[in-house]
């Protein structure tokens, strides 16, 4: 009987496992990074209008285009708004292929609302405003109780997709979030109803940053945990199927550099984590965001 | 927190669980014969339905729903159970929020909801749904949560209230052997925290679910006291 050989990125589709146990017993990964290396990410280009925010952040070959849009909503009376506030996104993958979206956009839309609101970087007082009045082409303050909540609607997309995406998708999200500027909203002399359908955003006014309660960007980490020779291996920033299917130890922190902001642990292979793993995770999480932060 | 347990009679195992306003009842059904798609050759495959209280399931019930996979899928022997289904299903019958979207503040209730006040109390009645259907676990597990208010004090079980003021809250969920807590099998801290901080929680979390275990310990051998039916006379 012949005995058949693959190639390493047959092996690796056919069986994964196998092929990435061996990878990691001769001390390399399948993508050739090290264990402790991140892929590189960056923005690509931003730039703002009344209307949009448009970011364009790679992420080894990953790109995802990060689109910031907002709707205006009515504080009605009585309705006290929490102190802070989310955003709502919408994410879809790329995969040559449309139709409804599939669980893990819909969980990865939700994970970043909710971390959004946890993160508490979106004060509700900066999205509430009065509108203006134009008045023979001047804008002019109005005399009213009512008030005014912007909402923003963040569409992602995603290309080309190598890994766990939910860290260059908050990065995108979060940068993005820094670049938002606000328009002028006013009510024009023509209408009398102060009601959201006679609101228009001002184009010629200039733009308001939005103001966050983030100094710097928050960077999300991830991480794999796999028992090689009952030593617990910790791999940074999961690449390729192999990896991403066959290590089900994972850990995701999201630190500004300082602070931690948010931190899971999924421990899928029941593994011993010691207290000194947890530390050097937390350890490199925080200087991976310092180093992007000061880029 | 009051605890029924065989409650459901046409699944192979069921739980309700009372922890103050939150109710859960959990049902499973396996090993039963999966559809093709869903079949895996050497492991039972999982199969979650999470419905809320009010409403439909949306995103927020599809995440929830993730996150008790993953937590589930490494707790099972699912290799006892080649090219079979197990199926869990979790009715979340009432919640703290609830009073909240009877008094129609919708867009508050949304933010309410995320800090998924009964995701505690659906793993704990998880654990217990699974014992009563007989399926093989590698450990047993137990659920805590935490919240850290801004006077950096640790408040177990926190009430909607304690989360809202709080600075941080976690939720841990420990294997337990030998009745005491083993290894951290899940960990989802969120808010804004320190290292000090969060090594301080798992410590803490550590000794409750000790603590909460021996409740625990006591209401599984009542269980099978009272199921089983072939008692000595005395």
């Amino acid at each position: 009987m012949e005995s058949i050989s693959f190639k390493p990125e047959i092996l690796e589709r056919i069986i994964p496992d196998v092929s990435l146990e061996r990878h990691l017993k001769i001390g390399i990964r399948s993508n050739q990074r090290l264990f402790d290396e991140f892929k590189n990410i960056q923005i690509l280009s931003q730039k703002s209008s009344h209307l949009l925010t448009t970011s364009y952040i790679q992420n080894g070959n990953t790109l995802v285009i990060c689109n910031i849009s907002y709707g205006i909503t009515e504080l009605l009376g009585g309705e006290t708004p929490e102190q802070y506030s989310s955003v709502y996104p919408t994410l879809s993958i790329s995969r040559g292929r449309s139709g409804a979206p599939t669980d893990e956009e819909m969980n990865l839309s939700q994970k970043l609302y909710e971390s959004t609101l946890h993160s508490r970087i979106l004060p509700s007082n900066s999205l509430i405003f009065k509108p203006k009045v134009m008045i023979d082409d001047n804008l002019e303050d109005l005399d009213t109780n009512k008030q005014f909540k912007f909402n923003l609607f963040v569409n992602l997309k995603v290309f080309d997709r190598s890994g766990p995406l939910f860290d260059v998708c908050h990065f995108a999200l979060v940068t993005s979030l820094k670049a938002v500027k606000l328009p002028v909203i006013y009510l024009n002399d023509s209408f009398v109803k102060l009601s959201i359908d006679n609101l228009l955003a001002y184009p010629d006014a200039e733009l308001v940053p939005l103001r966050l309660n983030m100094e710097v960007p928050l960077v999300s980490s991830n991480f794999g945990l796999y028992n090689l020779d009952e030593k617990n291996l910790i791999i940074c920033d999961l690449e390729n199927e192999s990896e991403e299917s066959n290590i089900i130890s994972k850990v995701n922190v999201v630190s500004d550099g300082k602070a931690f902001n948010e931190f899971t642990l999924i421990n899928g292979s029941l593994l011993n984590i010691t207290r000194d793993e947890i530390k050097s995770l937390l350890r490199t999480s925080k200087q991976r965001a310092k180093a992007i932060n000061s880029v | 927190m009051l605890l029924r347990t065989s409650v459901l009679e046409n699944v192979d195992g069921s739980a309700e669980l009372t922890n103050g306003r939150t109710k859960v009842l959990v049902s499973v059904s396996g090993p039963i014969e999966p559809k093709i798609k869903q079949e895996l050759p050497n492991l039972a495959s999982l199969e979650i339905i999470l419905r809320p209280s009010i409403g439909t399931a949306n995103t927020r019930e599809n995440l929830l729903t993730d996150k008790l996979r993953s937590i589930l899928s490494s707790l099972i022997i699912r290799h006892k159970y080649p090219r079979q289904l197990i199926q869990v299903v979790v009715q979340v019958l009432s919640l703290e929020t609830d009073a909240v979207v009877i008094n129609n503040f919708e867009n508050t209730v949304d933010d309410l909801k995320v800090f998924n006040i009964e995701f505690t109390d659906i793993i704990n009645c998880c654990y217990f749904a699974l014992l009563d259907s007989n399926i093989f676990l590698y450990e047993s597990f137990i659920g805590v949560s935490q919240s850290v208010s801004e006077d950096k004090s640790i408040i177990n079980t926190p009430e909607l209230s304690d989360l809202i003021h709080s600075k941080s809250h976690h939720l841990l969920v420990f294997s337990i052997v030998d009745s005491k807590p083993s290894k951290i099998v899940y960990a989802d801290s969120k808010g804004e925290f320190s290292k000090q901080e969060l090594f301080e929680v798992m410590d803490n979390g550590f000794k409750i679910a000790g603590a909460n275990f021996t409740e625990f310990r006591q209401l599984v051998e009542k269980k099978i006291e009272d199921d089983f039916v072939w008692k000595q006379e005395a």
